[in-house]
Parts: C-alpha cells; structure tokens; sequence
C-alpha cells in the first residue's frame, strides 16, 4: 500500500497552489499542518480526482489513480472540509446513501452505518434530521461517511473542528486505532489533534513542503529555538514585532513571561526546551519562510 | 419601517404577489373562455350586440325575439338532446335568463311575501317562539323593502366574472399564509433568541406586525381583487356601470340588501379585507407554535383540513352553525353570503348569516389581535423541541428507513419528492388536472351536423360504386330541390315547405363536399397515395384540429410543461446546494452512476407529468366520445388535414402526437436538470429555464416575422406539433437538442474533473 505523489503541481492561473510536491504515503497516520491557503485543501482534491491537476503524478502501488478511477475511489474515505450534506435526510439515510454511492450492498450499508453511528457517538440521534444538528454532531456524520466501506486511504479535512473536547480525543482515539492498515491524512490547524497519533507531519507553506517527520524528529530540529524570559508589560509590542512569541504568561506586578521562537533570544532569555511541542515547530518553520 | 420593509421586500410576498396577480389574469381568461366555449372575441362581441339590440325593446319584444331565434322545442318544452347550439344562440340563452329574471322578479318578491303569509298562518309555524316563524317574519321584513327597486338590463359579464371565479380567493389565502410565514421567520431561523433579546423585539415589534399584517391583507386584498376586476374589464371590453342595483344581476337575484353594484362592490372588499385580516391571525398565531417550516406547513395543513370538514358538514341549523359560517372557507368564498339568504339561530337570536359572520369577525379579529400580541411578544424562544415536533422527528425517521430501503434509485427520487417538496406540486397537479378536464366543446351550425350524419351513413374505404351512389343521391336530392323550389316559386311557400327546402339545399351542399373530398382522395389513391376514406370527422376535431383545440392544448402545454419544469428545477439545485459535489465525486458511484440515476428520475418524473396531464385527459376525452370512428383510415381524409398528404393512420397520428409530446417533455426534463446542475439557487435555475425557453421563441418571433407572440418557446413548439404538422419537425428536433444540452451541461458540470 503505497501512495506516491511526484511533482505534483497545482496552478491557478498564475498563481501556484501546489509547487513540485514530492511525498510518499504508507500505512500510518499523516498530520499536514499548515496556513490558510498553503495547499492543504488542494492536495486532498487532487488525490481525489476533484481537481485537475497541472503537472507531477499521483499514484497509487504504481499506478495512476486516474487510471484507477472507480477503483481508487473506491478504496478512498473522504472527509472534505465543507459541511455539505442532505440536511433533509436523517443521519442514517445520509450514511446509508452514502453506502449506496460506494457500492456496497443494502445489508452491509445498514449495518455499517449503525456501526459507525455509534462510533461518532450519534446512535441515539440517528433519526433525527441533520438540519437539527449541531455543527459537532455535523462533522462527526461527515466522519462516518468517510469510514463507510472500510477505506485503506483515508483523507480528513480539519476532521475535528467544532467539536468538544471529549469527542475530540474520542474521534482522535478512534482513527489512532483503525490506522493501523491504512494511510490516513489528517489535514488541521489544530496541532494537539495529530501532535499524539502522527506518524508522520508535513508542514505545507505556500504549496511546498517545508518539512516533514516525525513529531520527535521535528521537536528536535529546533532544539534551542525556544527561549523564555521575564520583561515588563510595556515592552511586550516591541517584542512582538521582533520575534515569534508562542507563548506570554502573567507573573504579576507588571511582569511578563514571555516564550519565544527564533534563531537569536534577545538578552535576558535563556533555551528553554522542556516543554517544546508541534506548536513551536509549526510556528518557528513557518517563521522561517517568510 | 425596517421591519415592513423586511416583510414587504421578501421575495416569498412580492414573488408570491405577482405569481397570484399572474394566476388571477390567467384564470379570469381561462374560465372566460370556458364560459365562452373558447370564442370569447366572437361571444363578447354578440353578446354586447344582442344587449345593444333587446336594451332598444321591451322585456317580452326581447323574449319574443330570442325565441325566434332558438331551434324548436320537443312536445315535453324542452330542446332536443341532439340539438347544437350556435354561437348567437348560445348568447341569446344567456340574455333570455338575464331577462327572465328581470322580467320575473317583481313576482319573485310577491311570491316570497305570500309564502311567508301563508306559512305564518299554517298551524305548524304560527308559534311567533319558534324558529321557523321568526325566520318567515324575518324574510318577509328583510324582502319587504325590495318592493320599489328598479332593475335594468346591462352587460352582467364582468361582475360574473369578478364574483364567480374562486381561485383568486384561495390564492389570497394562500398568499397571506407566507406573509404569515415570513412574519415569523426568525422563529425557524433560530434568531428568535436574539430578536426576543433586543428592546424593541417583544410588544412592540408585535404590534408592529399586527399593523403590517392588516396594511399587508388590505393591500393584497385590493390589489388581488383589483386585479381581477381590470383583467375581466378588459377581457370582456367594458367598464360595467356600478349605478345599477345589485338586484338587476342574475347572480344577485337572491340579495336581500337595496344597494348599487359600486356599494356591493365596497361591502364585497371590505368583507374581503377583514376575512383576510382574520385568517392571517389565525395562521400568524399558529405558525408562532412552530419550530420548522415542515411544522408550520403541517400546522396550516391540519388547521384547513378541520375548517373543510366543518365548512361541509356543519348543518345550517344546529347549534355549530357558527363554526360553519366563521370559516376560513366561508371567510375565503364569500360570495355564497351576498347571494344566499340565510338566518343563523344562535342562542335564542335569529341574525342574517353575513351580519352574524361580520360581526363574529370583528369581534374574533379584536380577540384574535389581543391573543396575537400577547403569544407573539410573551412566548419566550423555545430551547428544546416541543411535543409535535417531536412527533415529525419520529415520523420522518420512519419516513427516512421506507425510502432508504429499496435502493440507491429511490433516494434520487426521495430527494426531490420529500425535502423537494415536488409531492405537493404533484398534488397540486393531481387537483389542476381534475378541475380541467374537459372535452372541447363544439360550435356546429346545421350544416356540420349534416356533414357528420352523411359522413356517417356513407363512411368506409371509398371505392368507385361508392363515389357513384353518392353521386346519384346528389342527382336527386338536386332534382327534387328543383321541382320544390319550382312549387315555391309558383305559391306563397309554407313554413313546412321553406324547412324541407332549405334542409335539402343544405344536405345536397354537404354531400357535395363529401363526394368532392372523397373523389379527390380516390385520385390521390389511384396515385399511388394514401388509401381514401369517408370518416365522420367531429370527434376527431375535438382532439386534433387546432382551431378546436387550441386554448386546451395550451392550457395542458402549460400545465405538463410547468410541471415538469417546477418539479425538477432543483434536482441540481439541491445536490449544488446540501451536499459537497467535492463528497460525491470522491465516492466510487458518485460519478457516472449518479449521473444516470438523475437522469432516469428527471426522465419519470417528466413521463409522469405527461401520464396525469395528457393520459388522463386522453381517458377522459375517451369516457366521453365513445369511440374513434375508423381509426385506421389514413389522417390525410380529415378535411383540415387534408393539406398535409400524411398517410399515417388515424390511431398512429394520435399515438405519434401523444409520443412527440411525451419526448417533449422528456426533453425538456433533461435541460432542466441540466440548467439545475449549473445553479446554487433554485430562482436563478427558473430564471434561466425561463429565457432558454422563451428566449427561441422571441427569435422565431422577430425572425419568422411571426405575429402571433402568446406562445413562446417551448409552448410554441408543443403547440406546433398538435396544431401545424408541418413545421413541427424543426420544433420538435429543436427542444430534443435543447434537451441533449442540458443532458451533456450536466454530466460535464458533474462528472468532469476541472
């Protein structure tokens, strides 16, 4: 089980979505982690088929998933960032439907549905109309369409947006534990969401990719980035127009503790790498390419 | 302001305005031309000349007149069953009632005194406690001051037109049922939280809209019924006097009230306004008990049913009378109050039904207004689902596991005709079809019944004994015609004698014809064309000559083809719209196989649409005639077909009419769907179907240098393929590649990777 993506490019008119993307994706779980508009959305389109591609190949054990088509498809669970659904339908109908369009057989459409209702938590909301749903309850049907029929490749859109944080950790676990044979990719700004489950993280920037590894890897790689240090409040503005500020803390009496990001600490802030996460890495790389 | 102007610059109340005032004209023309067995010009026009005529004679001059006029009553006084009416004698009918009644009212009054005399002094009623005497005192009061009246002939087609057709009523109701719905959006919108918050958001915005609601039903109101009254002025050419009392109209024969037709008018709106005004408080009120439009929609739905079966079961004399009489059906058909004498005992009391109706109204209306402003301005936003909601939820779960079960096909369907809502306009459909059944009348002068009997006795394969026998009658009948009008040219002619020579003037003209047409037809044959036959053809007129069938062929064209268009505007629109085409794409049978299961259920749902409007008409038209008269004989021997050299059977050419209609619809089905593909909101899918429809019909229009521009696009060609055979190929070949278009617009809008 192999996907490869080389050279993969996406234009829009002049400008570049995806720039020369080279990735291989195997069984685990892959976090894509990046801003507004670095090409997250439109790498799931491509491996989709929903978008056309400019250049580079998507494939899938050596073949191309456009000459895969209804097969690849097939072996795909998507998860797309909109909310788009039958708000009509009940939340059973939409996954059964959603069986339909995948092919599999009513029985098994029945019983995987009501199996994965439950999964998300719905199992008792299951007849009611998805116009009465909460944004939670919305994305968590979304999720499992996605996991209907089975999928080895699995691409979630910002899967966990609007939920609580118990269904948070519910829906993390459970993807943690079905992962094991499949490729999952777990696009998010949410850092804490893949920061435990990730195999893998790529940071995409303007449709490249900056970095990739796993969360120890690139936790070490800006070992000594990360310094903290106490000023007064009234310096706090100078400090953010110098530097990556992930975190500030009040110590009282009109001090600050201030954690930063970069190459060179000012005076006063010593490494402080203790407690050094994805969130750090995702913010000093990012800093970086601008 | 903000708030009228939110309510009035929905598009639910204008759209919903000018679809009603739209209704309205079509609907005044359509029953006028009912009611002028489809020649409105020509009735219109004989109807003002006889008027002209008996206006300048007295009453029993103008009886005398019309009855010279009509063809003879049988031994038992009435007409013939066989007997057809002509076009004057039609209208003459329609003034001798209208004369009859003016004539015979002074005696309708003196007999309603003296039945009212006797039966107060017959044993049984005399008891002055009893109803039944209160009632006869009463009518002899109330009729007692019609006694000095004076009633005029005039023209009573606008004010029947304005009073007798009913459908602008229930399309006012309906109208003020979304301005009670837009009144209440935030309700369904989940805003009610923070209009319920604001300063302004209780009391007072409750008054407001208790204010908007009356301006909107006074202004509906009057624009509705204006509507109505300068569309029938203009269908029939004439601005009716409103001097006249309202006695004079036939349809006021029963008015107990002495007033003028401008004052009836006046009682007629303001009745109108504040049975509007009431019904909108009513609805307002119960649509506040609702979450969701489905539960405001059940709400109405269940509140009109109960009104219905009280509105026709309710006798007029029992202690419920009262709920039969204030009734949003009563309050919508009010004209069966102005026209109809009733007295309603209501506890002790005896009151005239319209004076207990309009003052129950005011006095419910004021009720009304106050439970209005304390529910709309005190009900706190509702935080969990209520009672009946609940019920909807259970309902349409189960509704969800009937349809999901059979397969994939059945939830395209689902999707249109549940969430789609396309099984109301299906009903809706259901209700139009039945009230417009029709079979096309027809306007025959002696003549063509003649045609058709000789048509009748000598029809068949026509041959060359045929052709001679017809000839040697012809000879005949010529020579007998000459030896009687050498008799009448010789004496003063009898009446008897005139009638035998002027029928067999008539029969010898129509076997003529006969014999011309076969004789041509034997040539044509012997040619190498279509076989020749005789067929009585007036059946065949009723369902295939355009002259005949026009105005029904454009109603059914109108209702397939709105159907079709309305029913699946949003089948694109409502996948564009709910769900992530990026989803569907991305699942193994979201593409082609989606695609193809649209398109069978655009295709059903259209062939459905023709099943209940043409089928059903064509059964209809079936029950009536009986039977098709050689059906197998080339269509080419119908007389108004006899241009057009098609040798296809009779049976064929229906089948093949029937057929092209059918891929019509088919087609326009498919662009439809197609045009719905491309668009997010189903008014901009409308709006564009709209003017690809229309828009082919304008060019044909400027282009073709056509002069007649009812019928755009579509129509235009639906009616060209049942009225003009021969341009019907470009027609129809056009809207099978409209079709194709929209078939191939929605695969690659759907199926394509971009």
């Amino acid at each position: 089980m192999e996907l490869v993506l080389k050279d993969l490019t996406k234009e829009y008119g002049s400008k570049v979505a995806l720039d020369h993307v080279n990735l291989t994706f195997r069984a685990g779980v892959y976090g894509i982690l990046g801003p507004n508009g670095a090409g997250k959305s439109t790498m799931m389109n491509l491996l989709t088929d929903n978008l056309k591609r400019t250049a580079g190949t998507i494939t899938y054990d050596g073949t191309d998933i456009l000459e895969l088509g209804q097969a690849f498809r097939g072996k795909v669970g998507y998860m797309p960032q909109q909310q788009g659904m039958y708000e009509e339908f009940t939340a059973r109908h939409f996954l059964q439907y959603m069986a339909g369009l995948k092919g599999l057989a009513p029985r098994e459409a029945r019983r995987q549905s009501d199996e994965l209702l439950g999964v998300v938590n719905l199992h008792e909301n299951k007849d009611q109309r998805i116009r009465s749903f909460s944004g939670g309850m919305k994305q968590r049907v979304m999720l499992a369409q996605a996991l209907l029929g089975d999928p080895e490749v699995l691409i979630l859109d910002e899967p966990t947006a609007g939920l609580d944080p118990e269904e948070r950790i519910r829906i993390r676990n459970y993807i943690s534990q079905i992962a094991g044979n499949k490729i999952v990719m777990i696009a998010t700004h949410v850092v804490s969401d893949i920061e435990g489950i990730a195999g893998e993280v790529l940071l995409l920037s303007e449709g490249k990719v900056l970095i990739k590894g796993s969360v120890p890897e690139l936790v070490a790689s800006i070992r000594g980035k990360v310094s903290e240090g106490m000023i007064e409040e009234s310096k706090l503005p100078e400090l953010q127009q110098q530097y990556r500020i992930s975190n500030v803390f009040h110590a009282g009496e009109g001090k600050l503790r201030v954690r930063i990001i970069g190459d060179c600490p000012p005076e006063g802030f010593a490494p402080e790498d203790s407690h050094t996460g994805l969130e750090e890495v995702y913010l000093y790389y990012l800093n970086q390419s601008l | 302001m903000n708030e009228m102007r939110r309510v009035f610059g929905s598009v639910r109340v204008w759209g919903g305005l000018l679809a009603a005032i739209l209704l309205i004209v079509l609907s005044g023309w359509w029953s006028a031309q009912q009611k002028a067995d489809r020649r409105l010009r020509a009735y219109t026009a004989e109807y003002h000349a006889q008027l002209e005529r008996y206006q300048g004679m007295s009453l029993e001059e103008a009886l005398v007149a019309i009855k010279d006029m009509m063809p003879p009553l049988n031994e038992k006084g009435r007409y013939d069953r066989h007997v057809v009416f002509t076009l004057e004698q039609v209208v003459a009918q329609d003034l001798q009632a209208q004369i009859e009644h003016i004539q015979s009212y002074p005696e309708y009054l003196v007999q309603i005194q003296e039945h009212a005399e006797k039966l107060s002094q017959s044993p049984l009623f005399n008891r002055p406690e009893s109803v039944s005497y209160q009632n006869i005192v009463k009518t002899y009061v109330d009729y007692g001051r019609l006694g000095q009246i004076e009633l005029r002939l005039d023209s009573d087609l606008v004010w029947n037109g304005f009073f007798e057709v009913s459908l602008p009523d229930y399309l006012l109701v309906i109208w003020i049922a979304l301005l009670c719905l837009v009144l209440t959006e935030e309700r369904r919108r989940g805003m009610h939280e923070l209009v319920y918050a604001t300063r302004e958001g209780r009391l007072r915005l409750a008054v407001k809209r208790l204010l908007i609601l009356f301006a909107g039903a006074a202004g509906g109101t009057v624009i509705m019924l204006g509507a109505r009254f300068l569309c029938n002025a203009a269908i029939y050419g004439e601005m009716p006097d409103m001097r006249r009392t309202v006695q004079s109209v036939l349809m006021f024969r029963g008015q107990w009230i002495p007033v003028r037709m401008g004052g009836m008018v006046l009682i007629y709106l303001g009745g109108k306004i504040l049975g509007a005004f009431f019904i909108g408080m009513i609805f307002w009120l119960l649509l506040s008990f609702a979450g969701t439009e489905a539960l405001s929609w059940l709400i109405l739905g269940i509140f009109t049913a109960v009104e219905y079966v009280l509105y026709s079961t309710v006798p007029d004399y029992s202690i419920m009378a009262p709920l039969k009489y204030v009734n949003l059906f009563y309050g919508i058909d009010q004209i069966q109050w102005l026209t109809h004498y009733y007295n309603v005992y209501w506890w002790g009391l005896l009151v005239q039904a319209v004076s207990f109706a309009a003052v129950s109204l005011g006095i419910l209306s004021l009720v009304l207004g106050v439970c209005n402003l304390l529910r709309q301005s005190g009900s706190r936003p509702r935080t969990s689902m209520g009672p009946i909601a609940r019920l909807l939820r259970r309902m349409g779960g189960g509704l969800s596991r009937v349809f999901t079960a059979p397969g994939r096909l059945y939830n395209e369907f689902y999707k249109v005709l549940i969430p789609q809502k396309g099984w109301i306009l299906i009903a809706a459909l259901v209700v139009l079809r039945i009230l417009t059944l029709h079979v096309p009348t027809l306007f025959l002068y002696d003549s063509d019944i003649v045609h058709d009997q000789l048509a009748t006795q000598y029809s068949g394969q026509v041959t060359s004994e045929r052709l001679e026998e017809i000839d040697r009658q012809i000879q005949a009948w010529s020579e007998n015609l000459d030896k009687l009008n050498a008799e009448a040219a010789a004496k003063t002619p009898s009446e008897q004698l005139r009638e035998l020579i002027q029928s067999l003037e008539v029969s010898t003209v129509e076997l003529q014809k006969i014999f011309e047409l076969a004789e041509n037809g034997l040539a044509r044959q012997e040619a190498g064309g279509a076989a020749a036959y005789i067929v009585p053809e007036n059946t065949y007129r009723l369902l295939l000559d355009p002259k005949v069938t026009r105005s029904e062929g454009l109603l059914d064209a109108v209702l397939s083809l709105g159907g079709v268009l309305l029913l699946l505007a949003g089948i694109g629109v409502y996948d564009n719209r709910r769900a992530s085409i990026l989803l569907l794409r991305a699942v193994p049978q979201g593409r082609a196989q989606w695609i193809r299961r649209k398109t069978i259920v655009a295709l059903t749902l259209s062939a459905g649409v023709w099943l209940l409007i043409y089928g059903w008409q064509f059964l209809h038209f079936i029950r009536q005639a009986k039977e098709l008269q050689i059906p197998e004989a080339p269509v080419c021997n119908l007389s108004f077909m006899a241009g057009t050299g098609i040798g296809l059977s009779i049976r064929g050419w229906i089948i093949l009419i029937y057929g092209l209609r059918l891929a019509m619809l088919m087609a326009a089905g498919i662009l439809t769907m197609g045009i719905s593909a491309g668009c997010k909101s189903l008014p901009a899918a409308l709006l564009i179907l709209i003017i690809v429809l229309i828009a082919p019909g304008v060019v044909l229009n400027i282009w073709g240098g056509r002069t007649d521009p009812t019928l755009p696009g579509l129509l235009e060609w639906m009616e060209i393929v049942i009225n003009k055979p021969g341009a019907a190929w470009l027609g129809f070949a056009a809207v099978m590649i409209l079709g194709a278009c929209g078939g191939i617009y929605a695969r690659q809008h759907w199926v394509r990777t971009r």
